[in-house]
């Protein structure tokens, strides 16, 4: 049956995905097996992720994408955290000298220092960097507690 | 190792997996497409042991093998190879790690990832102690079979150490000076941006947001800690956490708000700052120093402690407690 001209232009405009769509899935497979590969030759099997190999394996089924919220509070979470490591760095990177700090507990003080603040000692004369002192700490590029979980 | 004392451009990129923010930070000369391919590999990493490890979807290879667990399986290598060293770690801590706890986990209404809310606070879990679990005894084969064993387990922070370890093996062959953060968890390796070291704060459980209660420099290490800062509830007029005991089934940790161990392999730094946890204040500092593990730790009062092993790691300590 005849295609009218309006019917073969669409088609024409469709045969170029045709032909890509499967090609570039069939790339993509083709890599990930290559990467996969080279992973699992390069590394010990207790060091590295395992990659299974065995026959009789069942198959794995394919598994949804974590059902993590993509709420707005998720993303901000994201930037939030990303940019204080960042400032962290910025700060240690800026700093000239880093005055090595107390380790020793000592008794306990009156009060708490201010989250975040830099407070320097009366008897220190300013400077433009903030040095680590009894109550406040060095910047740090990493902080480990609590599991910081995207509510 | 190699020591990178000339400054360096520093790479920083954050995903979410394993419902937290993981946070990769590399020191390197490289150009960004080659930092992002390290990145695209840690994702991978993570991705996989998600998807095969996490309780909460009921696909992964660990939920199916939870719902039959007195049977063979053959669920993918990474699961497999987590449940072997739950099983490890089991041993080595005697039991204050045990990964049999998911039903006590359930009964405390902790029984959808945290993402999705608190549990629910009507669940009424049973007010007495639960009988010691019987000696735990998976079975392994070489072509990656298992037979747990009679109970469904959870793989909690086990899965996200063994993620930790897997990703820096992943990159170490492109980078040597990196550190990975995942919820809390961080492994790092060679000297930092500054060449002395990376500093990893210690949460103030007590207060999460403000500043830390201890900085430690670690180069080749990993750190990890048990809080109960975030996964913790009312039920009842009770206060719960996820931090259980496995001999009564109930949490643990009295006297504790959070336990931190570096170790230089994540997932047993993770299985060692949940069992110094459980064995609560009183007991926690001779068996730390007994089995050479180093540990800090922030008692329910706020107090700031650190045994011998950690000094050595130890830059900062608050003063005030």
């Amino acid at each position: 049956m005849a295609l009218s001209k309006e019917q073969q232009t669409k088609l024409r405009k469709l045969m170029p995905l045709v032909v890509l769509y499967p090609l570039s899935t069939g790339i993509g497979i083709i890599s990930t097996l290559y990467v996969a590969g080279e992973i699992n030759h390069s590394y010990p099997a207790s060091e590295a992720l395992p990659v299974t190999t065995t026959q009789n394996q069942p198959a794995n089924s394919t598994t949804p994408s974590p059902s993590i919220s993509n709420s707005q509070k998720q993303l901000e979470m994201e930037k939030i955290n990303a940019l204080k490591s960042q400032i962290a760095l910025l700060k240690v990177q800026l700093q000239a000298l880093l005055a090595e700090s107390s380790s020793v507990a000592g008794p306990n003080q009156q009060g708490t220092p201010p989250s975040g603040a830099v407070a320097p000692s009366s008897s220190q004369a300013p400077t433009t960097t903030p040095r680590p002192t009894a109550t406040t700490p060095p910047p740090t590029h990493a902080t480990t507690g609590a599991s910081r979980a995207l509510r | 190792m190699h020591s990178d004392r000339s400054p360096t451009s520093l790479f920083v990129s954050t995903f979410t997996a394993m419902a937290t923010s993981v946070i990769v930070s590399i020191c390197s000369a490289a150009g960004a497409t080659r930092l992002e391919e390290s990145v695209k590999k840690i994702k991978d990493v993570f991705q996989a042991v998600e998807e095969s490890c996490s309780r909460f979807d009921g696909l992964s290879d660990l939920s199916r093998l939870n719902q039959t667990p007195e049977i063979w399986h053959n669920p993918s290598a990474p699961c497999f190879y987590a449940i072997r060293e739950a099983y490890s770690a089991y041993q080595a801590t005697r039991g204050l790690f045990d990964p049999r706890i998911l039903s006590d986990l359930i009964a405390l209404g902790y029984k959808e990832s945290w993402t999705e809310g608190i549990p629910d606070p009507r669940c009424a879990p049973p007010l007495a102690d639960r009988v010691p679990l019987e000696e735990w005894k998976p079975e392994f084969t070489e072509n990656n079979g298992v037979r747990p064993g009679g109970r469904p387990i959870d793989l909690g922070g086990i899965g996200k150490g063994l993620a930790l370890k897997w990703s820096a093996k992943a990159i170490s062959a492109s980078t040597s000076n990196f550190l990975i953060e995942a919820g809390g968890d961080c492994i790092c390796s060679g000297t930092g941006p500054e060449g002395n070291g990376w500093d990893v704060g210690v949460q103030n459980p007590h207060q999460p947001e403000g500043d830390p209660v201890m900085v430690l420099r670690l180069s080749n290490h990993a750190v990890c800690t048990s809080s109960i800062a975030v996964r913790s509830w009312w039920q009842n007029g009770a206060l719960r956490h996820h931090l259980i005991d496995p001999a009564t089934g109930k949490p643990g940790g009295p006297g504790l708000a959070a336990v931190t161990v570096v170790s230089s392999d994540p997932a047993r730094a993770e299985v060692w700052s949940k069992a110094l946890f459980i064995l609560g204040e009183t007991k926690l500092i001779e068996f730390s120093e007994s089995e050479g593990i180093a540990a800090a730790w922030i008692t329910d009062r706020g107090q700031v402690v650190s045994n011998s092993f950690m000094d050595e790691y130890v830059t900062w300590k608050s003063l005030v407690q």
